[in-house]
């Protein structure tokens, strides 16, 4: 039986599709600002918003949309404006928001069960309904992340320069604050409120092990959440596990395989990177600079085994630490 | 057109409470090239932080190209190179992508990179002697290359009025003379640059006006040459530091640069 002639796995796929997508998108803003456990906070945040959704008879996945994006507003403001540094403005309203959720689930006559489909997911009882106001939410983090990537990337980046740059940042800052708590409530629903601030993290985490730029980050992380959500509700159909949990345990595998992969190609690239072409070399105006290297049976060459690396206008071989240039029937030291 | 790049009118900045710019008057000129120099704590970089409206005005006004601050809109003819020690951040970037970022100013939301946006990436690029690594990752380049990445993004912005602060720090030599060559070429053109500066160095030669901040408040004014023989100290030590500042510190006794002492100023 495929998993495919299911409606509910039509579904489940669909949505994990656009969380993979969303979470890594924003995730890497929040990462940049060096907030990668926002998404946790605003999680807990979006707890409150889902109790308050049981006691007043809302949907709580509107509540909690609105809470988190109040909450994450807050957060933005609190450490725009200096009253607190960013992972302390998190921290308060982090318990607080479980506080609150769990205090008013009690009242409202749940209990810790309740919870548990908002905490973990529910991925596969995702209706209708839900999917529609998914894709709308999901859509709008996407245009706003990947079509407004230069501002958020200055703002991210570098805040004073955003300003003298006429740059609201501010605005900005806040921006990226409520899309952060738009994509948890979306995920709610997915991975659940504890695990998508891993889907947020995990994947940029992973892309930058392997990449130098913002944009190949960006695009690449969004690569790796949506095969860690597809793979990670296609494994839990057939493995009979929890989708939310599987997706988050495939996302860390991949970090564990790129972190390795990553080292090396760093020390690869550094390896191979140009030395400095400083003009005393151009203009050989220290005589004492040609030191040439003793001893050297060996022929450098193409295939030698030593690292060629240009210089300027000619090729070091790295020898043993030391830099080697042909010169008539020896080679220097540069 | 205004001829006044920055005019700083009896302005006072209080951060927390302190004043630590205390009713400075500043004026440069198109083309004009000042320094502002002095010890850690002077208030030099908290001045050129309100003048780019970065921190606010206690009191007093400041007018950016004869447009006054608050309704300063026009910040593509502003480059700014902040006091940082990094240009990496918690995602990698290339120094082309943080270059670029010197555009924003002269970009509106959701438009592209245009041809000359490139052409004056390339070029800050160019200048300050980047231009093979601009596909590298910034976290990768040392803290004198970084810094030279972020007066990159400055220049890209084209700008007509430059604002440094501390833009050397950890620049090498042979790099500093570099950048000596492009702000002259810049300042001939007729960009007004202010550097805020501990030690100028190669830059000495094309600095017009020194302003020397002392305690929040501007103890001199003037050439190059009249600062040097006002304060009786040999022209390429133009470094304070902290030890020397710091009034009967370990450094007592020990003779520094006159302004750090209060003799030979008017105090009130």
């Amino acid at each position: 039986m495929s998993l495919l002639s299911y409606d509910f796995m039509q579904r489940a796929l669909l949505a994990a599709l656009l969380t993979g997508l969303a979470a890594p998108a924003i995730g890497t803003y929040l990462v940049q600002k060096r907030l990668a456990l926002l998404g946790d906070g605003i999680g807990h945040i979006a707890l409150t918003g889902v109790a308050l959704g049981l006691l007043t008879g809302q949907a709580p996945l509107v509540t909690a949309v609105v809470v988190a994006v109040v909450g994450a507003t807050l957060i933005e403001v609190l450490r725009l404006r200096g009253r607190a540094s960013g992972d302390v403005a998190l921290a308060l309203f982090f318990y607080g928001g479980i506080a609150g959720g769990v205090l008013l689930t009690g009242i409202a006559g749940g209990s810790a069960a309740t919870l548990n489909s908002y905490l973990f997911g529910a991925i596969t009882t995702v209706s209708d309904t839900d999917l529609v106001l998914v894709v709308a939410l999901t859509v709008l983090v996407l245009v706003v992340s990947v079509g407004l990537a230069p501002q958020l990337f200055a703002v991210c980046q570098d805040e004073e320069h955003a300003r003298v740059s006429g740059l609201p940042v501010a605005a900005y800052g806040v921006l990226v604050s409520v899309l952060a708590a738009v994509t948890v409530t979306v995920a709610m629903r997915t991975v659940g409120l504890l695990l998508v601030s891993a889907l947020m993290v995990v994947p940029v985490a992973t892309a930058q092990q392997l990449t130098r730029g913002f944009r190949v980050t960006l695009a690449f992380a969004m690569g790796l959440g949506v095969v860690a959500s597809l793979s990670g509700v296609w494994t839990s159909f057939y493995t009979d596990t929890a989708p939310g949990p599987t997706i988050v345990l495939l996302a860390l595998a991949g970090f564990a395989v790129a972190s390795p992969v990553g080292a090396v190609l760093r020390r690869r690239r550094r390896v191979h990177e140009p030395f400095e072409d400083l003009a005393e070399h151009r203009h050989a105006t220290m005589p004492d600079a040609h030191a040439v290297a003793e001893q050297h049976p060996h022929v450098h060459g193409a295939g030698c085994g030593h690292p060629a690396v240009g210089h300027g206008d000619h090729v070091d071989y790295v020898h043993d630490g030391h830099r080697h240039v042909e010169h008539d029937d020896h080679y220097d030291e540069h | 057109m205004s001829l006044s790049a920055l005019q700083i009118a009896d302005l006072t900045v209080t951060l927390g409470g302190r004043p630590v710019v205390r009713r400075v008057d500043l004026g440069v000129r198109r083309g004009e090239f000042v320094t502002v120099l002095g010890g850690n704590g002077s208030g030099k970089s908290t001045l050129v932080r309100a003048a780019t409206g970065l921190v606010p005005a206690t009191s007093g006004t400041v007018e950016l190209l004869g447009v006054p601050l608050p309704s300063f809109r026009a910040w593509e003819r502003i480059g700014y190179v902040p006091q940082r020690s990094s240009a990496a951040s918690g995602v990698p970037a290339t120094v082309r992508e943080v270059v670029a970022a010197g555009r924003l100013a002269r970009r509106r939301p959701l438009a592209r990179l245009g041809p000359g946006d490139h052409a004056a990436v390339d070029a800050a690029l160019e200048a300050v002697d980047l231009t093979d690594r601009h596909r590298d990752s910034v976290a990768e380049l040392s803290g004198g290359q970084q810094q030279r990445v972020l007066i990159a993004r400055a220049l890209a912005t084209e700008p007509e009025l430059l604002v440094l602060d501390e833009p050397t720090a950890g620049v090498d030599r042979v790099h500093q003379d570099l950048l000596t060559d492009v702000l002259a070429a810049h300042s001939s053109r007729g960009v007004a640059i202010v550097l805020v500066a501990h030690e100028l160095g190669p830059l000495a030669r094309l600095v017009d006006r020194a302003v020397v901040l002392r305690d929040g408040r501007v103890r001199f004014d003037g050439t190059p040459d009249e600062e040097a023989a006002a304060f009786d100290h040999d022209h390429d030590h133009h470094h304070v530091s902290a030890e020397w500042s710091a009034p009967g510190g370990a450094g007592r006794g020990v003779p520094g640069p006159s302004w750090a002492s209060p003799r030979r100023l008017d105090e009130p």
